[in-house]
């Protein structure tokens, strides 16, 4: 499998240190990458994404003229990109709020420590494996399935299950609490109809969620306790808690 | 109608609006104490009169069921809970009356059992709120609940004191009437004493976070001014630096330029704030916590990344943050390779923050909360850190293995409207 990733910054230095690292840390994986390298926001706008797609983009948030912000508003909202791991990066520590709205996967400070971008590009890799895996299911005598990384949330109705993915939805029977037991830990119930992928989370409001396809969806309240542990399982916690075990 | 009858119908009255606006409380928060004052003084006159005017079964029950409803608007809430609280209160008077009507019925019908009844019910009435509070505490929001069930054995101690007067009736209407009026103070009083004492325990608390998060404003404040005075030493020497680049460029020496300016690059970074995000409180923990972590020597792997100006009250994040780096200080401190990780990160309109520290691997776990060997105080920080958390409609998740504690706490930081 190849990775395409991406790097969109004006210094040059940054660039090739950057891209060094990424070369260097494939070379020991069976994965293949593709680095390419972009110094302005209008020269990444004028080839992403119809010359090439990227699927993580190192992106300096200080860049002249079009910043990166305005690059991140261009994935997020001009090619409705959600897909596309963003990650900040500048000399500053101090973040402005517009950034977090365009949900990037991190931020990192320069200059880049080579096992800083190692273990962000090893979570990642990670995280895309298990996005890998498929969620299978059967209706009318058919098998059927969907990659789990798709799935934003299911959704019961009588004796129905209907999934919403990425690309449409899918309706089978079967019943949510025998569902929700076959699942990663990244699917969270919020309600007794309703099971979502905390990773296509967009916004959590006080009393409802907003999922990266638009819809809103509201938390239980006897789900609450349940869906915050969630919360906090799929957090940094659950990462240390993995890596101290 | 005697003037002692007077003398103990007022003081009746008073003590039973008194017990009504502290069962209101146990429910309901207060609008406002000049409020409180003339509506339960108006409930107080509409009760009284019309004892003693008209004295008249239906009048008085009437009055009663006014005077309550009158004392519920005193407090905030929705008017459904201010009538089905009212109907709650009538009901346990006339259930207690129904009582105290059979411990009657074989009386003669004395002056001197009248007075004796009158005070018992007030009494019973006292200890069914005490018994309430002591049901509903967990609602209340000091931290610290409070011990109310002593309060409660008092009013039961009382209850039989008025039940032996009564048993061994020797005393006159007057005596009978003051050792009641006594009994019945004191009960109160010794309300008003401990409510005030817990109130008291919870400002001191309030008042030492509060000195904690000066200690972070100070250390921060501190730090400002050191870094301050290394940035004008660095852009005092440019001048020299610059000469010495220049002389080095001059002669070729590519090296030891490159040298030269990695040194200045260091001595810059030297004089970097460790934490700088932008919000003030947040960093001003950070920086303090990680001057105490460099000078006990204990490894740290810190990350943050949130906005600047977050919506957070700065006490709640003092408490928060303060609470969970203090108790991943003191336990790691003692522990054979002392470690402190943290992250503290935005998404969403989420905070996610995680603490991880090493001990030594002696902790209690009691009622689901961690204590450790400093006492109360470590659960007390926990239970502290759940309910902050829990106002922000979050939570807290703790793990223990062998030799790593984990502690988690997500808060969701969206209000409505965007700020």
């Amino acid at each position: 499998m190849k990775h395409r990733i991406g790097i969109c910054d004006d210094e040059i230095a940054i660039c090739s240190e950057l891209e060094c690292y990424l070369l260097d840390f494939f070379r020991e994986q069976t994965d293949d990458v593709e680095v390419f390298v972009w110094n302005s926001a209008e020269t990444f706008i004028n080839d992403v994404p119809e010359k090439v797609n990227v699927d993580i983009l190192f992106l300096d948030i200080e860049l002249p003229q079009k910043n990166g912000v305005d690059v991140g508003y261009y994935i997020r909202e001009t090619i409705h990109d959600e897909g596309m791991h963003i990650i900040f990066i500048s000399y500053k520590s101090s973040y402005a709020m517009e950034l977090f709205d365009l949900h990037p996967y991190n931020f990192l400070i320069k200059p880049m420590k080579r096992e800083k971008v190692y273990s962000e590009i090893q979570k990642l890799l990670q995280l895309d494996s298990q996005d890998k895996r498929f969620f299978s299911y059967s209706y009318n005598k058919n098998r059927y399935k969907i990659l789990m990384g798709d799935i934003i949330y299911f959704k019961s109705e009588k004796h129905h299950i209907k999934v919403i993915y990425v690309d449409g939805k899918k309706e089978y029977v079967g019943k949510l609490k025998d569902e929700i037991k076959k699942l990663p830990s990244n699917f969270a119930m919020i309600s007794q109809s309703v099971i979502v992928n905390v990773r296509h989370i967009r916004e959590c409001l006080v009393t409802d969620l907003i999922m990266d396809n638009g819809d809103q969806l509201s938390i239980s309240r006897s789900y609450r306790v349940t869906f915050n542990m969630k919360m906090i399982e799929n957090s940094k916690w659950g990462e240390i808690k993995d890596e101290l075990a | 109608m005697s003037l002692l009858d007077i003398i103990m119908s007022v003081i009746i009255e008073l003590a039973r609006i008194v017990i009504t606006i502290l069962y209101f409380k146990t429910f309901l928060d207060l609008c406002g104490r000049i409020r409180l004052i003339w509506i339960s003084g108006l409930s107080f006159l509409i009760t009284t009169m019309s004892y003693l005017v008209f004295n008249n079964n239906v009048i008085n029950s009437l009055s009663t069921i006014i005077g309550i409803f009158i004392i519920a608007f005193a407090f905030q809430g929705k008017l459904k809970s201010k009538v089905l609280l009212s109907i709650l209160c009538y009901s346990i008077m006339i259930a207690i009356d129904f009582i105290v009507f059979f411990i009657d019925i074989d009386s003669n019908n004395r002056y001197e059992y009248k007075i004796v009844i009158s005070f018992l019910s007030v009494l019973l009435f006292y200890a069914v709120m005490m018994l309430l509070k002591l049901v509903f505490r967990k609602k209340m929001k000091t931290e610290f609940m409070g011990q109310w069930y002593i309060l409660f054995v008092v009013s039961i101690m009382s209850v039989c004191v008025l039940f032996v007067i009564y048993k061994e009736m020797t005393m006159s209407a007057f005596g009978i009437l003051f050792v009641s009026t006594v009994v019945l103070v004191m009960n109160l009083l010794l309300y008003v004493f401990y409510s005030n004492m817990l109130d008291r325990f919870v400002y001191v608390q309030e008042n030492e976070n509060l000195k904690q998060q000066m200690n972070f404003y100070e250390q921060q404040l501190k730090m400002n001014m050191e870094n301050d005075k290394k940035i004008r030493l660095i852009r005092h020497d440019i001048k020299h630096h610059i000469r010495e680049i220049n002389n080095l460029a001059d002669n070729g020496r590519l090296e030891d330029i490159k040298l030269y300016t990695r040194r200045l690059e260091e001595d810059i970074k030297d004089s970097e704030i460790v934490y700088n995000t932008g919000n003030i409180t947040l960093d001003g923990i950070l920086n303090y916590y990680h001057s105490r972590f460099v000078e006990k020597d204990i490894k740290t792997d810190i990350n943050v990344t949130v906005p600047e100006n977050m919506v957070l009250w700065a006490y709640d994040l003092n408490i928060i943050l303060g609470n969970l780096l203090d108790n991943a200080f003191e336990n790691t401190v003692r522990s054979k390779e002392p470690y402190v990780i943290v992250d503290v990160k935005y998404e969403g309109h989420v905070l996610y923050i995680s603490v991880a520290n090493t001990y030594d691997g002696k902790v209690k776990k009691e009622n689901e909360m961690f204590l450790s060997r400093k006492g109360n105080n470590h659960g007390y920080g926990l239970e502290n850190i759940k309910r902050i958390a829990r106002k922000y409609n979050g939570d807290i998740r703790i793990e223990n293995s062998r030799n790593f504690f984990i502690v988690g706490v997500v808060m969701y930081l969206e209000t409505g409207e965007r700020v």
